[in-house]
C-alpha cells in the first residue's frame, strides 16, 4: 500500500484553509449484530489529500464516512483527525463539512441562508455569513441564484449549494457522501471537475464516497478500492488501474480479461502462443501451472486475418467515441475483449475473422 | 361521524413499510424516554375508556361480576329492533352504498384516468365538497328538498302530489332506505375517490389498457378482465371506507326520523340499558379495529406485486 | 391516444368519440349535482325564505277554513340565526371546537412524532389503523364509552377517584361529562387520531438528511427542529388545526348522545328540523346550516392552499 499523497501546493487565495488536517482510521471495525459493515479498516489521509472510497454498495465505504462524519460510532478502533481521537465527538462539534448525495438542503431557507448556516451555528453576525455566504456561492458559481430557494434550483444547483455549505465553515474535512450519484451524466461530468478544482484551490482534506470508478479515478489522489467492510488496495490511480492487488479490484476498476495461460521457467507465462513476462508481486507460481492471465482490452493487439490463420472472429462491436470494444471469440469458445481505435473499426467489422497477440508487456496472473 | 379533509387513510395506505429510523433519531437517549411516556400517557387515555366500559359492563349491582350485559345485547330493543335486525338494517345499507358507489365511481375514475385527464381536477374537486359541507347541513338540504315538495300543510285532501314527492317518498321509505344508501355514497366519496385514485394510479392504468388494447381488447375486456382485477386491493379499500361510514353514520339517519340503522338503533337504547349499550360500543369500536388491523396485514404482504 | 379500432359495445362511429367520452361522465355529474348540489342549493335558496300566514278564509265548498300564506324573501331567518340561543350554541361550538382544535394539535403532534420515530412497525401499524377507526367511526359508540367511565353517578372513573381516593370529579377536577370540560376530553379522542393521521406523513417527509446535515453544520437537536423542521412543518401544523376545528364543528353524534341539550349548532339545527319539518322552521334550519357553511368554506380553502404549499416544499 503506497503512502505518498499527491498534492498541489496551497494557493494564496483568500479562500485557503490553511493546511487541511490529517485523518486516520485505526483497526476501526463497526459490526451491526450479526453483519460487519467494516471489517478492520487502516487508512491514513494526509493533509489537503482527496481520497475516493470506491467500491459496490455494502463494501463499507458509506459506513467508514459517517464514522468520520459522526453520525455513527466504531464498535472497535479509533477514528483520529490531526492526531487526536474524535469516536466520541458529537457529530455536530467535529467541524467537518459534508455533501450528501441528495435532499439535504433546508428547504424553507433561500441558497444564502442555507450556506450561511453553519456559519450561524457558529455565532456569526447576519451581514458577516451573508457576505460569507455570497462568497462561496459565487466560489461555485450560483452568485445570481442567492436568492431562490431549493425547490427552484436543479439538482445540479443543489449539490453546488450543498458544497458551498459544506465549505462555508471552512471545515478540517471535507466528506462528500456520493455527491454526484443522483445528477445527470452531463452535469455530472462538470460537477466532478469544479470539486476537484475547488477542493485543490482550497486545499482541504476530503474523503470521497463513490461507486463510479470513473469518478473515482479522475478527481483522486489516491483511491481506496473496498469490499465487504475491507480495504482491497489503497493506491494513486496509475496503480490501482495497472497493478491491481487484489483479483477483486482488478475486475472493478477498468475491465479485465482472463486468459488462460501456463507458467513457464523464469517467471514467465505463455498465453495464445506468446511468452510474456509475469509481474506477479511476491512469489510467482511454480513452472506448470495453470493460470489466469490478466489483460486490459487496451492491451489486446487486433489485426484482421483470413479464415485458417485467425485465433478469433468478431462477434460485437460497441461504439465508444474515440476507440470501439470488440468482443472475439475464440477457436475454443471463450471470450476476450479487445478495444480498437476508432478508425480502424471499418477493416473489422462483425463477422471478421481477427488474429489477436497482446503487448510485449508484464501481465498479471490470478491463480 | 366525518373525518374531515384531507388525507384520511384507507387500510392499505396503512401498509407500513418498516423503516431504519435515522442515526439521530436512534441514538438520542433523551428523545426514547420522552417517545415512551408520551406513548404511555396516550395508552392510558385511549385505553382506559375501553378498559373502563368493560369494567361498566361487568358491573354488578352488589359490587361484583355480572354477566348480564353481554346477555342481553341480542333481546334488547328500542321498541324497533334488536341487535341482530340493526346490523342486518345497516349492512344491508352498506351494501347498497358499496354497489351504487363502486359502480358510479370505478367507471367514471377510470374514464377520467383514461381518456379525459383534463376533467380530473375538475372531478376531484367535486368529490371533496362533501368534506367541505358536513353531514348536518346535507340533511338540512334533504329535509328543504322534501318540504318544498311535498303539499302545503292546511291543503284540502285530496291535492295531487308531485310526481317528485313520490319518488321522494319511495326512497325515505324505512323498508328499503334508498335515501340513505344515496347520501351515503356522496358522503363517501372523498375517500372512495381517493382509495380507488390511489389504486388506478399505483397499477398504472394507462399502460394497462393501450396494451391489452393492442393485443385486440375491446374495452369491456379491459375493463373487466384487465383492470378490475388489478385493482381488487383498491375496491377492498373503497368497499371498506363505505361500510365503516355507514356502520357508523348517525347524524344524517337520525335527522331524518330511521330507527333501525345500528347506530341510531344503539343511541335510542332505553336508558336502563347502559350496560348493554357500553357491551356494544366496545365490541364495535374493537371489531372495526381488529378489521383494520387484518385488512392492513394482508396489504404488507403484497409489497412483492408493487412496482418500486 | 389515438386508436382507429373503436369497436366496443358502445358502437360509436369515429367521428362522435370524442363527445362520447363526455357522456360517459353524466351519470357521476347528475349523481352530485341531484344528490348533493341540489339540497345544498336549497340551502342558499331557503335561508332567505319565510313563509308566514296571511289569513284564512273558509271554502264556500268544504266549509273548511283554509290557511294562506305568503313566502317572502327575507333576511329575517339570518337574523334569528344570531339571536338568543341560537347565538349561544354558535359561540359555544366555536369555543369548544377552537379548544379541542389546539388541544388536539399539540396532543396529536407529540403523539405523531413518537409514533413516526419509533422503530416498531407493529405499534406504527396499531396506532395508524387505531386513528383510522376512531377518527371515522367513533361518533355513537364513543359516547357510550365515556359515559361508562365519568358519568357523574356510575362512571368507572368517577367511583373510583370518589371511593379510593375521595375526589370528586366535578367538584374537585371540575369535570363534567355533558359540560363544555367533558365534551372537550371526549372530542380528543377522536381528534387526536385524526391529527396523527394528518401529520404523521408531514413528519415522515421530513428528510434525515436534514438532520444530519445541521447536525454536521453544527446544529444541535433543538436547533435542527426550531429553524429547519419546524417551519417545514408549520403549514401541515396550521392545516391539521383547521381540519380538526371543522371536524369539532361539524359533530353532531358524541354531543347528542351524552348530552342532547348542550348548546352546540349542529344540535340546535336538529332541534329546529325536528320540531316542525313541514313549515317555517325549515327555513331557520337553513338558515342555521347557512351560518355553518360561511365558516367551514373559507376554512377549507385555506387548509387546501396550505396543503399546496406543504407539498411544494415536500416534493
Amino acid at each position: 500500500m503506497s503512502s505518498l499523497p499527491i498534492t498541489t501546493p496551497l494557493s494564496e487565495s483568500s479562500f485557503a484553509v490553511g493546511s487541511g488536517a490529517t485523518v486516520e482510521y485505526r483497526g476501526v471495525r463497526r459490526v451491526f449484530g450479526a453483519m460487519s459493515a467494516l471489517d478492520g479498516l487502516d487508512l491514513r489521509i494526509a493533509p489537503g489529500e482527496l481520497l475516493a472510497l470506491l467500491g459496490p454498495s455494502g463494501c463499507g465505504k458509506t459506513t467508514a464516512l459517517r464514522l468520520l462524519a459522526g453520525f455513527d460510532t466504531p464498535t472497535e478502533g479509533d477514528v483520529l483527525v490531526d492526531g487526536q481521537d474524535v469516536s466520541h465527538t458529537p457529530a455536530n462539534k467535529r467541524d467537518m463539512g459534508m455533501v450528501f448525495q441528495s435532499y439535504s438542503l433546508f428547504p424553507t431557507m433561500s441558497a444564502t441562508d442555507n450556506v450561511a448556516f453553519g456559519l450561524r451555528m457558529r455565532g456569526q453576525g447576519t451581514r458577516d455569513r451573508r457576505e460569507r455566504a455570497g462568497e462561496l456561492l459565487e466560489l461555485v458559481g450560483l452568485a445570481e441564484h442567492a436568492k431562490k430557494y431549493p425547490h427552484q434550483l436543479s439538482g445540479g444547483q443543489q449539490q453546488r449549494v450543498a458544497l458551498a455549505r459544506a465549505l462555508a465553515v471552512r471545515p478540517r474535512v471535507l466528506l462528500l457522501d456520493e455527491p454526484l450519484s443522483a445528477l445527470d451524466a452531463k452535469v455530472r461530468e462538470q460537477l466532478r471537475d469544479e470539486i476537484r478544482r475547488i477542493q485543490l484551490e482550497l486545499g482541504v482534506t476530503t474523503v470521497f464516497v463513490t461507486h463510479d470508478q470513473e469518478e473515482a479515478l479522475s478527481m483522486a489522489d489516491r483511491v481506496g478500492v473496498m469490499r465487504s467492510g475491507r480495504l482491497e488496495q489503497c493506491d494513486v490511480p496509475a496503480v490501482l488501474y495497472d497493478r491491481p492487488a487484489t483479483p477483486f479490484v482488478a475486475e472493478f476498476v477498468g475491465t479485465m480479461n482472463h486468459i488462460p495461460g501456463r507458467t513457464e521457467e523464469g517467471g514467465r507465462v505463455r498465453v495464445l502462443g506468446q511468452v510474456l513476462p509475469g509481474d506477479a508481486e511476491g512469489t510467482a507460481p511454480p513452472p506448470g501451472t495453470a493460470v489466469d492471465v490478466l489483460v486490459r482490452p487496451e492491451a489486446v493487439v487486433v489485426q484482421a486475418a483470413s479464415a485458417d490463420q485467425g485465433d478469433a472472429v468478431v462477434m460485437v462491436s460497441t461504439f465508444r467515441g474515440s476507440s470501439v470494444r470488440m468482443r472475439l471469440a475464440l477457436r475454443d469458445g471463450s471470450e476476450v475483449l479487445a478495444d480498437v481505435a476508432s478508425h480502424r473499426a471499418a477493416e473489422l467489422a462483425t463477422g471478421t475473422h481477427v488474429s489477436i497477440s497482446l503487448l510485449d508487456r508484464p501481465v498479471l496472473l490470478a491463480t | 361521524m366525518t373525518a374531515g379533509l384531507g388525507d384520511v387513510a384507507g387500510p392499505a395506505d396503512l401498509a407500513v413499510t418498516p423503516r431504519r429510523p435515522s442515526a439521530a433519531a436512534r441514538r438520542s437517549r433523551n428523545g426514547r424516554y420522552g417517545r415512551w411516556l408520551i406513548l404511555t400517557v396516550a395508552g392510558i387515555y385511549f385505553l382506559g375508556p375501553l378498559i373502563a366500559a368493560i369494567a361498566f359492563t361487568l358491573k354488578d349491582s352488589q359490587g361484583g361480576i355480572t354477566f348480564t350485559a353481554y346477555r342481553d345485547i341480542f333481546t334488547t330493543s328500542n321498541g324497533q329492533t334488536t341487535l341482530g335486525g340493526a346490523l342486518v338494517y345497516s349492512l344491508l345499507i352498506s351494501a347498497v352504498t358499496i354497489v351504487i358507489t363502486l359502480g358510479l365511481m370505478l367507471p367514471t375514475q377510470l374514464l377520467v384516468h383514461l381518456r379525459l385527464p383534463g376533467w380530473r381536477p375538475f372531478v376531484e374537486t367535486l368529490t371533496l365538497l362533501p368534506l367541505v359541507f358536513p353531514p348536518i347541513v346535507l340533511v338540512v338540504g334533504v329535509s328543504n328538498v322534501y318540504a318544498w315538495a311535498a303539499p302545503p300543510t292546511g291543503a284540502a285532501a285530496g291535492t295531487q302530489e308531485s310526481a317528485i314527492f313520490h319518488v321522494l317518498r319511495f326512497l325515505r321509505e324505512d323498508s328499503h332506505p334508498l335515501l340513505l344508501a344515496l347520501l351515503y355514497v356522496i358522503l363517501a366519496m372523498p375517500f372512495t375517490y381517493r382509495a380507488l385514485d390511489s389504486g388506478i394510479r399505483a397499477i398504472d392504468a394507462q399502460t394497462l389498457s393501450e396494451a391489452a388494447r393492442n393485443l385486440g381488447a375491446g374495452w369491456f375486456t379491459v375493463l373487466f378482465r384487465v383492470l378490475m382485477p388489478c385493482l381488487r386491493t383498491a375496491l377492498v379499500n373503497a368497499a371498506f371506507l363505505c361500510f365503516a361510514l355507514v356502520m357508523g353514520e348517525f347524524t344524517i339517519a337520525a335527522i331524518l326520523l330511521y330507527t333501525r340503522p345500528f347506530p341510531v338503533w344503539l343511541a335510542q337504547l332505553p336508558t336502563t340499558s347502559g350496560q348493554v349499550q357500553a357491551a356494544i360500543s366496545v365490541f364495535s369500536l374493537l371489531l372495526v379495529e381488529v378489521i383494520l388491523l387484518v385488512l392492513g396485514a394482508l396489504n404488507v404482504r403484497r409489497p412483492a406485486s408493487r412496482k418500486e | 391516444m389515438t386508436d382507429s379500432h373503436e369497436t366496443g359495445g358502445t358502437g360509436s362511429t369515429r367521428s362522435r368519440r370524442v363527445p362520447l367520452a363526455w357522456l360517459g361522465l353524466t351519470p357521476f355529474l347528475a349523481y352530485v349535482t341531484l344528490v348533493f348540489l341540489v339540497p345544498i342549493g336549497f340551502i342558499l335558496f331557503e335561508a332567505f325564505r319565510r313563509t308566514t300566514t296571511t289569513g284564512a278564509t273558509r271554502d264556500p265548498v268544504t266549509q273548511q277554513f283554509v290557511k294562506h300564506s305568503e313566502t317572502t324573501f327575507t333576511l329575517d331567518n339570518i337574523h334569528d340565526s344570531l339571536q338568543g340561543i341560537y347565538r349561544t350554541s354558535l359561540v359555544t361550538s366555536v369555543k369548544l371546537s377552537a379548544i379541542t382544535a389546539i388541544l388536539g394539535a399539540i396532543f396529536g403532534l407529540l403523539l405523531a412524532t413518537a409514533v413516526v420515530s419509533s422503530s416498531s412497525a407493529f405499534l406504527r401499524q396499531v396506532v395508524t389503523s387505531a386513528a383510522a377507526v376512531t377518527a371515522n367511526f367513533g361518533g355513537i359508540p364513543l359516547a357510550f364509552l365515556f359515559i361508562a367511565t365519568l358519568d357523574a353517578n356510575s362512571g368507572i372513573v368517577t367511583l373510583f377517584l370518589q371511593d379510593h381516593f375521595g375526589i370528586s370529579l366535578q367538584d374537585d377536577l371540575g369535570l363534567q361529562l355533558p359540560e363544555l370540560s367533558g365534551l372537550s376530553l371526549v372530542y380528543l379522542y377522536f381528534l387526536i387520531p385524526l391529527m396523527v393521521l394528518v401529520m404523521a406523513p408531514a413528519l415522515e417527509g421530513l428528510k434525515p438528511q436534514w438532520a444530519e446535515a445541521a447536525e454536521n453544520l453544527g446544529a444541535s437537536r433543538w436547533t435542527y427542529w426550531r429553524l429547519v423542521a419546524a417551519p417545514v412543518l408549520l403549514p401541515s401544523f396550521l392545516g391539521a388545526v383547521l381540519l380538526l376545528f371543522c371536524s369539532a364543528f361539524s359533530a353532531y353524534a358524541t354531543a347528542y348522545a351524552i348530552n342532547s341539550a348542550f348548546p352546540l349548532i349542529t344540535i340546535r339545527i336538529d332541534a329546529v328540523l325536528s320540531g316542525n319539518v313541514l313549515a317555517g322552521q325549515g327555513n331557520l334550519g337553513a338558515a342555521l346550516a347557512l351560518l355553518m357553511i360561511v365558516f367551514v368554506l373559507p376554512l377549507t380553502v385555506i387548509y387546501q392552499l396550505l396543503q399546496r404549499r406543504t407539498s411544494r416544499w415536500l416534493a
